[in-house]
C-alpha cells in the first residue's frame, strides 16, 4: 500500500492509544489524589505526571501551579498541549479521515463518533463533574476502536501498520508509567541495595519503609498503578499474593500472558512486522526482534539489579529507535 | 570589425545545502545556441555528483534544453558549463529601412483570415512581462508617428539605458516590473524585461535573450556590466534587418555583436532560466555563481 | 424566448410517450412518501459522504464546509432512439476533437488550411509549447471527455440537442451519475422493474479499460493510479470513488517520484513503477520543474518521462487548446476537416466578439443573449441578457468593450425543463446533460450521463457551485 497510507494508519492507531494511555494515568492519579496524604505528596503525584510525557516546560510556559484542576486541564483539553486527550483523539480522527478509503465503515465511524462526542462531554461539564466517568469512557471509546478494527479489517498490511502503531505505543507508554510510578513511590527504588533490603525486611524487622501507614499507603499505590494498565484482578490471578513492587515489576514488563505488558506489545509489533517486512527493513527487524528477545528470556532480578530506571530509560530509547526505523523503511521518515 | 570572433565561456555553479538532498531535478538552457551569426565549435557540462538520468533536447524556441537528475544523496551540486563559439559580426544595417511601427504592430494583431505571423507569439504578455498601462505611457515618447520600428528600438534602449540605474542585488526573481519602473533601478533582467513589455505593450514582437558578455571589452572601451554574470537581453522583431530579428542590450546601450553569446531565446526570464531545479531535502542552500567570459 | 421544451410534458396535459410509465406510477406515491424518500437519500449520501467541499466556507471547527449536492429523485428519461443518435454525434464529435489536439501538437494541417486562427490556438493559455512534437499512445489526448448537452425548442414544439460546451480537461461528475442511479435503485426498485433501464455501474469498468489500453508501449500489465490534489479539493470524493471502483491506488503528489526517468510510488513494499496516472491535477500544477515552480501537487520531473513515452497521462496535457470557448465555434468544421462528415450534434449559435461584425451584432442584442468569458468556468462572469436589470447590463457593455477577445455570446437557449421536487410540490426546472466519452483505443460511453438542474425558478445555471443539483439519467432500452 502507499507509504502515506500506512503512515496515517499507524499514526491513527497511535493517537488512539495515546489517548487512552493518558486517560488511564490521569485517572490512575485522579484516584490516589483522593488518598489522604499530604500536599506536597500530591503535587509529587502531577509533576510526576508531567514527567512521564516530558511536558513539565510547557505546562509551566502556561500554568503558575502544579495542581489538579492545572494539570488535569492541561492534560485533557488544552488544544495546544499535542499529548492532551483532545488533541490525540483529533489527530487520530484527522488521520482517519484522510485515508478513510482504506478503512472500513465501521472503523471510519468509531473513530469519528468518539471525536464528535468527545467535544460534546468537554461542552457539556462532564469533565469537571467526575472525570473518572470521562476517562472510563476513553478508555472504551479505545476498546471499541481496536475491537472494530480486528473485527472488520481485511487481513492486509492496513491492520498490520495500525496493529504496529497500537502495540508501540502502548510499550512506550507503559515503559513510562511503569518509570515514573516506580520512582516517585519508592524513591530508592532502584538501587541493588533497597532490594534486598525490601525482601530481609518482609515480616521480620520493622523499618522506616515497613510502617504501617506506609504499608497501606503503598497498597493504594500499586494497586492504582495496577488498575491504570487493568491488572489488579490479573495479578492476583497470577500471583496469588500481597502485592510486592517486584511482582508488579515483572508483571508488567516480561510476562507475555499480560496483554499490557512491554513483552506482549513488543511480540505483537514483532508479529505484525514480520508480515509486513520489505527489502530495506532487514536492520529494523533485527532490532526489534533483539528487544523482543531480551524481554522474552530476561528475569526480574536481573533487570531490578541493573536499577529500573535505567532499564526503562534504554528501553525508551530502543522503543524510539524502533520508531524512527519503523517510519524510515515503510511510511514517511520522520525528521531525526 | 569584421572577422568572426572565438569566445570561450565558462560558467560555474555552486549550490550548498544545510540538509542532505535525496532526490533533485534540474533543467538548464546551458548550451549556446547556434545559427547563421554563431556556431558552436566545443561544448561540455559537467556536474558534480554525476547525475544518475541525463538527457538533452531540443524545446519549443528551438533552445537546446539539458534535464539532469541525481538520486544519491548530496550536500552540494556543482555545475559547470564550458564552451568554445565563433560568433559573427552582424552586417551594417539601416534602421530606416524597417517599417513603422503602427504598420507593423497593425500587421501582428490578429484579424480573421489573414494569414498568421509566427513572430506574433512574442507580441503576447509572458508571466514575468505583464501588460501595464504604465510600460505604453513609458514607451510611447520613442514611437512618435510613423517611427521605423528599428529606430524606435534603439530610441528607447538609449532611453532605458539612461534613465535607469543598473545596481546589482537592487532586485530579486520575482520583483515586480512595476516596482522596477517605479524605482528606476535593477539589473540586467529587469532592464530586459522592461524593454520587452514596453514594446510589447504597443502591439510590437519581442523576445528575452539570455547568454555571456566578453568580460574584457575592447581596447578604450568602459567595463561592461553584466559580464562575470550570465547576461540578457531584448530580441525586436524588425522586417528589413537579417535574419528578421535585432538583438540589443539596453543594460549596456550596445547593438549586441561579437562581444556577446547567446544561449537562448524565449518569452521571458522563465522559459530560459540557465539553471533551476527541484529538490527533495536540502534545508536552506546557499548560491555561487560565477562566469569568465574570454575571446578563445 | 421561446417557451421551453419540457422532457416530461408534451402539452399540459398530455405526457410524452417515454414518461407515461413514469407519470403512472408518480401520480400513485402519496407525497409524504416521496418526501420521506427525499431525507432518506439525504440522509444516506451524508454518512456515506457524498458530497464537496465549497471553497472559502468552514464550520466551527475549522474543517472546509462539506455540502451535499441535492439531489432530486424524479429522473430524466431519454428514448433509446434519441440516445442512438446522440452517441454516435458524441463519437463523432470526440474523434474531431482529439483530431484537433494531434493536429495542434504536430502538423497544423488545420490551421495552415487557414481554418482556425493561429492566434486563437498559440496564445491559448492553455496551449502547452512543451507539448509540440511529442506523441502520445494512440494518438489519443482526450481519453475522459464530458461534453455538455443541452435541449432547446423549436418552433415545431419538437427539441433538439445542441452541444453547449466541450470539457476535455479534468471533467467531473461522473461519481455523482454512479450513486444516483445507485440511490435511485434503492429508494425505488419497484420502478426499475417496471422500466428497462440501460444500466451504467460498468463506467468503472470502461475507465479501468481504456486507461490500460493507452499504457506505454510494450507494457503488459500496466499500473495505473488517480493522481488527486488531495482532500481538501472540491472532487475528491470523486477521485476516491473511482480508485477504490477501479480498484487502483489513490495518489498524491508526494507518493510519486522520477527516477532513472520511470514514474515511482512510494510504497511500503518499496517504490512501484506508475505507467498510466489519471490525473485529477491540472497542467500547470503537474511539474514543478516545468510548469508552476511552487506546486507541491505534482511530481518533478514528470514531463521528462512522459515525452519520453514512460508513462501516460490521462487526459494529456495541452487538452486544454481543444476545450476553450474560443475554439468552440470551430468544432464544426473540424468534424469536417478531419473525418470528412457533416456534424451529427450541432453547436449553439455563437458570435465571437473579437470579430468586429459579430461584436457589433452582440453589443445591440445584450438584452437577449448569453455573454460568457472566454476562459470563465464554473458560470462565474457572465451576462444572462434577459434576466438583467438594465444597469447589469450597461456595467457589462463596459466590460465588454475594454476586452472584447475575452468573450463569445450565444442566444439565450432556453435549456429544456425537467419536473423536479420544489417547495411547493412539482415544477420545472431547467437542466442539461453531460455524458462522459472515453477513448483509448476504441470511443465507449455508458448510456446517458449526469443531468444537472438548476433548483432556482427560471435560472439557467446549473453548476453545482451555484446551487445546481442533479438526477438520475434513465435511457430507455428500445
Amino acid at each position: 500500500m502507499l507509504s502515506r497510507t500506512a503512515d496515517h494508519l499507524f499514526w491513527m492507531a497511535r493517537y488512539m492509544e495515546r489517548a487512552e494511555n493518558t486517560a488511564r494515568m490521569l485517572d490512575v492519579n485522579y484516584q490516589t489524589s483522593l488518598l489522604p496524604q499530604s500536599a506536597d505528596m500530591a503535587e509529587q503525584g502531577w509533576r510526576g505526571l508531567l514527567s512521564i510525557s516530558e511536558l513539565t516546560h510547557s505546562f509551566q510556559q502556561k500554568y503558575d501551579t502544579v495542581s489538579a484542576d492545572n494539570v488535569m486541564d492541561f492534560m485533557v483539553r488544552d488544544d495546544a498541549n499535542p499529548s492532551s486527550i483532545v488533541a490525540c483523539l483529533r489527530a487520530a480522527r484527522e488521520n482517519a479521515r484522510a485515508v478513510r478509503g482504506a478503512l472500513t465503515t465501521e472503523v471510519w465511524e468509531t473513530q469519528n463518533q468518539t471525536w464528535l462526542e468527545f467535544r460534546r462531554l468537554l461542552a457539556d461539564g462532564t469533565f469537571r463533574k467526575d472525570p473518572s466517568n470521562l476517562f472510563e469512557w476513553v478508555k472504551f471509546r479505545s476498546h471499541l476502536s481496536r475491537g472494530v478494527t480486528v473485527g472488520t479489517m481485511l487481513q492486509d498490511e492496513a491492520l498490520h501498520f495500525l496493529r504496529i502503531g497500537t502495540f508501540l505505543e502502548r510499550a512506550d507508554n507503559t515503559a513510562r508509567l511503569l518509570d515514573v510510578k516506580f520512582h516517585a513511590l519508592t524513591k530508592e527504588f532502584y538501587g541493588v541495595g533497597s532490594m534486598v533490603q525490601m525482601q530481609t525486611m518482609n515480616g521480620m524487622t520493622q523499618s522506616q519503609f515497613m510502617q504501617r501507614d506506609q504499608q497501606e499507603y503503598d497498597f493504594y499505590h500499586w494497586s492504582a498503578i495496577l488498575r491504570s494498565v487493568s491488572g489488579f484482578e490479573v495479578y492476583r490471578k497470577a500471583y496469588r499474593n500481597v502485592i510486592r513492587p517486584e511482582k508488579v515489576a515483572e508483571l508488567l514488563i516480561l510476562r507475555t500472558d499480560m496483554p499490557r505488558s512491554l513483552a506482549a506489545c513488543m511480540h505483537e509489533v514483532m508479529c505484525n512486522l514480520r508480515m509486513v517486512a520489505n527489502e530495506q527493513s532487514g536492520e529494523t527487524l533485527r532490532k526489534a526482534g533483539r528487544l523482543c528477545a531480551d524481554l522474552q528470556y530476561a528475569r526480574i532480578d536481573e533487570i531490578l539489579a541493573t536499577g529500573l530506571h535505567a532499564y526503562l530509560t534504554q528501553f525508551l530509547d530502543r522503543v524510539g529507535d524502533l520508531g524512527y526505523g519503523i517510519s524510515h523503511d515503510f511510511l514517511v521518515p520522520v525528521a531525526a | 570589425m569584421t572577422a568572426p570572433v572565438r569566445l570561450q565561456v565558462e560558467h560555474e555553479t555552486r549550490y550548498h545545502y544545510s540538509a542532505p538532498v535525496e532526490l533533485a531535478h534540474h533543467v538548464a538552457f546551458l548550451r549556446p545556441l547556434e545559427d547563421a551569426r554563431q556556431q558552436v565549435e566545443a561544448f561540455e557540462l559537467s556536474v558534480e555528483p554525476q547525475p544518475s538520468h541525463q538527457a538533452s533536447g531540443d524545446d519549443v524556441f528551438g533552445n537546446r534544453r539539458i534535464f539532469f537528475s541525481a538520486t544519491s544523496a548530496h550536500q552540494s551540486l556543482r555545475v559547470l558549463a564550458t564552451s568554445r563559439v565563433r560568433v559573427s559580426p552582424r552586417p551594417a544595417f539601416d534602421p530606416a529601412a524597417t517599417p513603422p511601427w503602427e504598420a507593423l504592430a497593425g500587421r501582428l494583431r490578429y484579424h480573421g483570415g489573414a494569414p498568421f505571423e509566427p513572430a506574433a507569439e512574442f507580441c503576447a504578455p509572458s508571466p514575468y512581462v505583464p501588460r501595464l498601462a504604465a510600460l505604453r505611457d513609458y514607451a510611447r515618447p520613442s514611437f512618435t508617428a510613423g517611427t521605423p520600428v528599428a529606430v524606435g528600438a534603439l530610441e528607447l534602449m538609449h532611453r532605458i539605458h539612461r534613465e535607469f540605474r543598473y545596481e546589482t542585488a537592487s532586485t530579486a526573481i520575482d520583483t515586480p516590473l512595476q516596482q522596477v519602473l517605479a524605482e528606476r533601478r535593477g539589473v540586467c533582467q529587469d532592464f530586459a524585461h522592461l524593454m520587452i513589455g514596453a514594446l510589447r505593450s504597443l502591439g510590437l514582437s519581442a523576445r528575452y535573450v539570455s547568454g555571456y558578455l566578453l568580460t574584457t571589452p575592447p581596447e578604450g572601451q568602459a567595463p561592461l556590466q553584466g559580464a562575470d554574470a550570465s547576461h540578457a537581453w531584448v530580441s525586436v522583431h524588425c522586417p528589413g534587418i537579417e535574419g528578421g530579428w535585432l538583438d540589443l542590450d539596453p543594460t549596456n546601450d550596445l547593438v549586441v555583436s561579437t562581444g556577446h553569446v547567446r544561449l537562448a531565446y524565449g518569452r521571458d526570464y522563465g522559459d530560459v532560466t540557465p539553471l533551476r531545479g527541484v529538490i527533495r531535502g536540502g534545508g536552506r542552500h546557499t548560491l555561487e555563481v560565477r562566469v569568465r567570459t574570454t575571446r578563445a | 424566448m421561446r417557451p421551453s421544451f419540457d422532457e416530461m410534458q408534451a402539452t399540459t396535459t398530455t405526457v410524452r410517450d417515454h414518461y407515461r410509465t413514469y407519470d403512472r406510477w408518480l401520480s400513485q406515491q402519496p407525497r409524504d412518501v416521496m418526501r420521506a424518500r427525499r431525507e432518506e437519500a439525504e440522509m444516506i449520501f451524508r454518512r456515506v459522504g457524498i458530497t464537496f467541499a465549497v471553497y472559502g466556507a468552514k464550520d466551527e471547527d475549522g474543517s472546509g464546509t462539506e455540502r451535499l449536492i441535492p439531489f432530486d429523485l424524479i429522473p430524466r428519461v431519454i428514448p433509446s432512439a434519441e440516445w442512438r443518435e446522440m452517441e454516435q454525434g458524441l463519437r463523432q464529435r470526440v474523434t474531431a476533437l482529439n483530431r484537433f489536439i494531434h493536429d495542434v501538437y504536430h502538423g497544423q494541417e488545420i490551421i495552415k488550411a487557414g481554418i482556425v486562427p493561429a492566434d486563437q490556438v498559440f496564445r491559448n493559455a492553455q496551449y502547452r509549447p512543451e507539448m509540440q512534437g511529442v506523441d502520445v499512445p494512440g494518438g489519443v489526448y482526450s481519453h475522459i471527455s464530458g461534453i455538455d448537452i443541452v435541449r432547446a425548442a423549436n418552433p415545431d414544439g419538437s427539441g433538439s440537442y445542441y452541444v453547449l460546451e466541450d470539457n476535455l480537461r479534468v471533467p467531473s461528475g461522473v461519481s455523482y451519475m454512479l450513486e444516483n442511479r445507485k440511490m435511485m435503485m434503492r429508494l425505488f426498485p419497484d420502478l426499475f422493474s417496471a422500466h428497462r433501464i440501460a444500466p451504467v455501474a460498468h463506467y468503472p469498468d470502461l475507465l479501468l479499460d481504456t486507461l490500460r489500453a493507452v499504457a506505454p508501449a510494450g507494457v503488459n500489465e500496466p499500473t495505473v493510479v488517480v493522481l488527486t490534489p488531495g482532500m481538501y479539493n472540491s472532487a475528491y470524493f470523486e477521485h476516491a470513488f473511482l480508485a477504490q471502483q477501479m480498484g487502483v491506488e489513490l495518489v498524491e503528489g508526494q507518493d510519486l517520484f522520477v527516477k532513472d526517468n520511470f514514474v515511482y510510488m512510494r510504497t511500503t513494499q518499496g517504490p512501484k513503477r506508475v505507467d498510466v496516472i489519471y490525473r485529477r491535477v491540472d497542467d500547470d500544477f503537474l511539474d514543478p520543474l516545468v510548469f508552476r515552480p511552487d506546486s507541491t501537487l505534482g511530481c518533478a520531473g514528470l514531463l521528462s518521462v512522459y515525452r519520453a513515452g514512460n508513462v501516460t497521462l490521462s487526459n494529456a496535457i495541452g487538452t486544454g487548446v481543444a476545450d476553450d470557448k474560443s475554439i468552440y465555434p470551430y468544432v464544426p468544421k473540424m468534424i469536417e476537416f478531419y473525418l470528412g462528415e457533416k456534424p451529427i450534434l450541432n453547436n449553439v449559435p455563437t458570435w465571437l466578439c473579437r470579430e468586429d461584425e459579430d461584436l457589433k451584432y452582440v453589443l445591440d442584442h445584450l438584452g437577449e443573449l448569453v455573454v460568457k468569458e472566454v476562459h470563465g468556468a464554473g458560470g462565474y462572469g457572465m451576462l444572462v441578457g434577459p434576466a438583467s436589470t438594465q444597469a447589469e447590463i450597461e456595467e457589462f457593455r463596459g466590460a465588454l468593450l475594454a476586452n472584447p477577445s475575452n468573450y463569445i455570446a450565444q442566444p439565450t437557449l432556453a435549456l429544456s425543463t425537467c419536473p423536479t421536487f420544489v417547495e411547493s410540490g412539482i415544477a420545472p426546472r431547467h437542466i442539461d446533460l453531460r455524458p462522459f466519452v472515453l477513448s483509448g483505443k476504441t470511443v465507449q460511453m455508458v448510456p446517458g450521463g449526469l443531468t444537472r438542474v438548476a433548483l432556482k425558478e427560471g435560472s439557467l445555471v446549473v453548476n453545482s457551485s451555484q446551487g445546481g443539483g442533479t438526477k438520475d439519467t434513465w435511457v430507455l432500452e428500445a
